[in-house]
């Protein structure tokens, strides 16, 4: 059983401008110490991927990553605040439409869980949305953030060693 | 700047003496100007007349457009729509909002003789019970708002003019509204200390500040708040600083006052941004929002966000208080700018209860120039902005279909999103496949609760921020938010032959189960007897003789962790047969040493052998077999709850044996199991308390442990130890260092509502409360032995032992808590004689001493104990029972401000104004009946035994009247 655990995300800014930074609230429960013989305490390492294009994975972004420590036993949270993707290297084509993120945890650089959303880029304005440019016109553009429909996938490691 | 105050301007041209003026407004275009006032007329002014000194002498310029005469009270607030200003919304003393509409086609002039405009009455918006003091047209002319004093607000279309929603959250007189420039929220402001703010998509209360006010004396006519123009904070009025009179700022994405406006010396009235964003004259690439302030003071103050200075302070204009304030800015494409002299940029007017107004001109060098409408609204876009531009004229003659909840929304938007997906991409690779299958989609996510929010706001506390460590990453600390679980905390206690505590460093963090290497010296663990519990008893429905028996040694379902544990509820013995009868429903477990099978037959059947092979003949019946012997049952017409020797816990469906969960394992063996409704109880050996609701899958109770209980029950036992409940049975095999408690389990039992009940031999029982998180005590027997209503039994009551027949019996009567509290005083009694202790009779003597009054304190204080506990164990009957003995009660008592407490309690929010805190969260029912239908229940008898209390109870009554 995985020793960490995370028990709820809160995406603070579900609804936002697309140049907007993604905000989550991460609540997560620590089982046992995350400590190794010679480290005293290891941390968590929080990743925010934006997947550019649905074709190419050379176009994902990770937007940031947050190191979480020191975590003590029992339940805890933070805010994990990422950059908005870099325009420049999405396809203009996929700028708009549906797309996921992927929020991942490691621990000693083994990723344990992924929890994937979908974002739906798009425009509010109803002649753009009738009429998408081919450049898209960023600041009319909107995200939304499926906070409903998260893709939760867990992968087991070993906690005490987690390269064995 | 310039000011001017032109003596024509008022309200009363016949009359020397002036009448007050509430408000004022500028039509979009700047070229009309309207004023309300006191003596029921609105009055629509040629601004050109006005700002123009050269007009001004001309004496054909017309001043004077209108009067608008329909109000027949003090017309409180004038507003323009927005856009061509099509329409004047006015709200008067009689609570009546008029909707004007100019009429071209009257060329001749009105027929009061005043000016040369038409105006009519479009519409009468009637609803308000009292002063309507505000009203906001949403941006686009939605919606139009209103509030008044009869503390709602109502919102209505703003096409049609007809009522869409009525806002009550405000439990005072609501003083002023504004709309966000956005179109999100509606902020409305109100005598009770707060600004609201409502989400305009379906008009729930999405904040409610009170901070800002908390300080708060002054007394104002209005509150008018107003939203920035670029959507980003909104100022409020009237709030205060310590005893300094400010003009709060409020952040929109954090709702706190951030900034204030410092410098008036009186209370504010009203606050006023000008519509437009400008770029300040000293630096044109900057952004600045304008506001102007005027209250109490008399003075009106100007502000520039960019600056920590006020750009004006214009004292001495009024000799009366302001009411409000209306701005005007010239941009490129107004009617007015090719008037607009001396670079003016923006006018203001102020309106004062002195009966006049004084017009403030701004130039470019003080505000700097009004930028672009472009550039404006493309700043509302981040706050959500969707555009001005009205819908098709087709969807305008059609009228768009609502969307009638929030959910329908929620829902419309995941399926828009879910379309778009291709099947077969990589996005729906990453999302788990098979996408474009909508019930598969739906039952697609894994994890519900990394999904639902469960808090709504945004973030409570102050997160830290993330540092930068060396090598460049960035790294944050979490906020503790709590250690795991309650077991290991709560199992901690001493016994009550105190010792130095050790300091146990790794309680808080270590986890459920325990390491015996850790905990190796149990020096006093508390073993409890619950013999007098029916539950694990073999029973014999035939009345035969018993023919069960223990299976194996009893170590055979000993572990690590009931030895560890400081609370040891006898182990349960693995017998041969166990029978649980219910309903006409029964059910026999017949073991082996580690198997069993499971009977369950809904006629009585004659007892099979044990070890028959034969399923017991009947149409509803079935059986199964557990790799486990089993060690408790309970079931009723719902839920059989089965507990194994392994610790195991099994659902089944009692009609179908359908099994319901998985295996559920605990820390240790059941030692009570029982079910009620869709509840099951499970009070395991080592003294923690589960209750879950199967059939939601969810626990309620979450391994609480009894210890304090036991605990409490020890330090508070008479000083004669009273004779253990229990002989030697078994006893033998226990560790001989135990220490033995002398009170036993009398009863566990879990409520209709899901709330677990535990008696002990004492006399007291016990609940869990789901929120408070911790036990509460519902009867105890030394408690309120003054009151009237403390049950004591006839000297001659046979004392029955009560033990296993105590579930029956409760559920049989009406109102369990009345039989708890019998069963405790009986049980107490039998303790007292046993023991022969002078407790009781001392009691008996020192309740005689007391007085009238205080006795009818005392027995106030019981029944409210009582109604408490009804809430408590979620008992509908006692619930009523005890509040029609408390109104008694109260009605003797005379005391009026207790009386006022109970009725707002039930009352509740909005009605009782004033009475309840503001933030209260009220909670409309008491175990499962509502307050209100209490109230009614409550009011007569309170009226019938206290004429004293009359006017209350009428006030009540009539509040109570007006919600029907």
């Amino acid at each position: 059983m995985s020793v960490v655990q995370i028990t709820n995300v809160n995406i603070l800014e579900p609804e936002s401008h697309f140049l907007a930074p993604y905000k989550f609230e991460i609540t997560f429960e620590c089982l046992s110490p995350l400590e190794d013989g010679n480290v005293s305490v290891l941390d968590l390492e929080f990743k925010l991927v934006y997947v550019g294009s649905a074709d190419n994975t050379t176009l994902d972004q990770e937007l940031d990553s947050l190191l979480v420590g020191p975590v003590p036993v029992g339940v805890n949270k933070f805010v994990f605040e990422a950059e908005a993707p870099k325009v420049d290297k999405i396809p203009n084509e996929d700028i708009v439409g549906v797309t996921v993120i992927l929020l991942s945890c490691s621990y000693k650089e083994k990723e344990f869980v992924r929890i994937g959303y979908y974002v739906d880029n798009l425009y509010i304005d109803e002649e753009l949305q009738a009429n998408t440019p081919e450049v898209p016109v960023l600041d009319k553009i909107f995200r939304r953030i499926l906070a409903d429909k998260p893709r939760v996938t867990r992968f087991p490691i070993n906690w005490d060693d987690p390269h064995r | 700047m310039r000011i001017s105050k032109p003596e024509w301007l008022r309200h009363d041209a016949d009359k020397k003496k002036l009448t007050a003026i509430f408000s004022v407004d500028f039509h979009p275009s700047g070229t009309r100007l309207a004023t309300g006032g006191m003596d029921n007329k609105i009055r629509i002014w040629n601004t050109v007349a006005i700002t123009q000194a050269q007009a001004q002498a001309q004496a054909e310029t017309p001043r004077l457009l209108s009067t608008l005469t329909s109000h027949s009270g003090a017309v409180l607030c004038v507003r323009f729509s927005h856009g061509q200003g099509q329409y004047l919304a006015s709200g008067a003393d009689d609570m009546v909002v008029l909707i004007w509409e100019k009429d071209h086609e009257a060329a001749l002039g009105n027929m009061q003789g005043e000016g040369t405009e038409t105006w009519r009455p479009l519409r009468r918006l009637t609803g308000h019970e009292s002063d309507v003091c505000d009203l906001a047209w949403s941006p686009g002319n939605r919606y139009l708002a209103t509030c008044g004093l009869d503390n709602v607000i109502f919102i209505w279309d703003a096409r049609t003019f007809e009522r869409l929603h009525k806002l009550t959250a405000h439990t005072q007189f609501v003083k002023g509204l504004a709309f966000d420039p956005a179109g999100r929220f509606l902020a409305s402001q109100s005598d009770d200390k707060t600004l609201r703010i409502w989400r305009t998509s379906d008009w729930t209360l999405h904040a409610t500040i009170g901070g800002p006010f908390e300080d708060n004396i002054f007394s104002t006519y209005f509150r008018r708040p107003s939203w920035s123009p670029d959507g980003d904070c909104v100022a409020a009025a009237n709030a205060a600083n310590g005893k300094v009179p400010v003009a709060a700022v409020i952040s929109r994405d954090t709702w706190a006052a951030d900034l204030s406006f410092v410098g008036h010396r009186a209370a504010i009235e009203a606050v006023r941004f000008n519509p437009s964003v400008f770029a300040p004259p000293t630096d044109a690439a900057a952004r600045a929002t304008v506001c102007a302030a005027g209250g109490q003071d008399r003075g009106v103050s100007v502000w520039l966000t960019s600056q920590h200075m006020p750009i004006t302070a214009a004292t001495g204009l009024f000799s009366g208080n302001i009411m409000d304030l209306a701005w005007h800015t010239h941009t490129q494409d107004s009617p007015t700018s090719a008037s607009a002299s001396d670079n003016v940029v923006a006018l203001l007017a102020a309106c004062s209860y002195d009966g006049t107004v004084a017009l403030l001109e701004f130039t470019q060098e003080e505000l700097g120039t009004p930028i672009a409408a472009e550039e404006q609204e493309a700043m509302l876009i981040k706050h959500g902005w969707t555009g001005s531009k009205p819908t098709s004229e087709q969807q305008r003659a059609e009228g768009p279909v609502l969307v009638e909840s929030v959910s329908q929304v929620r829902l419309e938007d995941q399926g828009a999103v879910l379309s778009k997906v291709p099947r077969q991409s990589r996005i729906a690779q990453i999302m788990g496949g098979l996408l474009a299958d909508g019930d598969k989609i739906l039952s697609e996510p894994q994890d519900r609760t990394s999904a639902e929010p469960k808090d709504p706001q945004p973030v409570a506390t102050a997160m830290p921020v993330p540092v930068r460590t060396k090598d460049g990453k960035k790294r944050v600390a979490p906020v503790f938010v709590r250690s795991l679980g309650s077991v290991t905390n709560i199992l901690e206690p001493r016994a009550p032959e105190t010792r130095a505590p050790e300091p146990r460093a790794q309680a808080a963090g270590s986890l459920v189960v325990p390491v015996s290497a850790e905990r190796q010296p149990v020096d006093a663990p508390l073993w409890i007897e619950a013999r007098a519990l029916g539950t694990r008893q073999p029973r014999n429905s035939s009345g035969g003789k018993s023919h069960a028996v223990t299976l194996g040694p009893q170590s055979l379902i000993h572990s690590q962790s009931i030895s560890a544990a400081r609370v040891h509820l006898t182990a349960p013995r693995v017998l041969t047969q166990l029978t649980h009868q219910r309903n006409g429903a029964r059910l026999i477990a017949y073991n082996q040493l580690h198997s069993s099978r499971l009977v369950s037959t809904t006629q009585p059947a004659a007892a099979a052998p044990a070890g028959a092979a034969a399923a017991p003949s009947g149409g509803h019946s079935w059986s199964k077999h557990l790799s486990c012997a089993i060690v408790a049952l309970a079931t009723n017409d719902r839920v059989t709850a089965v507990g194994g020797s392994d610790g195991s816990l099994h659902w089944f469906d009692a009609q179908s044996g359908a099994r319901l969960a998985p295996a559920l394992m605990g820390e240790a063996h059941a030692a009570h199991l029982v079910v009620n409704h869709k509840f099951c109880l499970l009070l395991d050996c080592v003294g923690q308390l589960t209750v879950w609701d199967v059939e939601a899958m969810r626990a309620l109770v979450d391994h609480v442990s009894i210890a304090p209980l036991l605990y409490t029950a020890e330090l508070s036992r008479p000083s004669l130890p009273v004779a253990p409940s229990t002989d030697g049975d078994g006893d033998e095999q226990r560790p001989p260092k135990r220490h033995k408690p002398t009170v036993a389990l009398t009863a566990v039992d879990v409520g209709a509502e899901g709330a677990p009940l535990v008696s002990f031999s004492d006399g007291r029982s016990y609940t869990y409360h789901e929120r408070l998180k911790t036990w509460v005590r519902v009867a105890c027997p030394t408690d309120h032995q003054a009151s009237d209503h403390y049950v004591r039994l006839p000297p001659a009551t046979p004392l029955a032992v009560v033990g296993a027949t105590v579930q029956a019996h409760r559920r049989t009567t009406d109102t369990p808590l009345g039989y708890l509290q019998e069963l405790g005083a009986r049980q107490f009694e039998a303790t007292a004689r046993a023991n022969a202790t002078a407790a009781s009779s001392f009691s008996v003597a020192a309740v005689a001493k007391l007085d009238a009054a205080a006795k009818t304190s005392v027995t106030l204080d019981h029944l409210e104990h009582l109604l408490r506990s009804s809430t408590a164990i979620g008992s509908s009957a006692d619930v009523i029972k005890h509040a029609d003995l408390l109104a008694r009660y109260l009605a003797k008592s005379n005391d009026q401000e207790r009386v006022k407490y109970w009725l707002s309690d039930l009352l509740g929010p909005p009605l009782a104004k004033g009475l309840l805190p503001e933030d209260v969260q009220w909670d409309g029912q008491m175990a499962s009946v509502p307050k209100r239908q209490l109230l009614e229940r409550m009011l007569p008898i309170l009226a019938a035994n206290n004429r004293r209390l009359q006017s209350l109870v009428t006030e009540y009554a009539e509040a109570l009247d007006k919600l029907r």
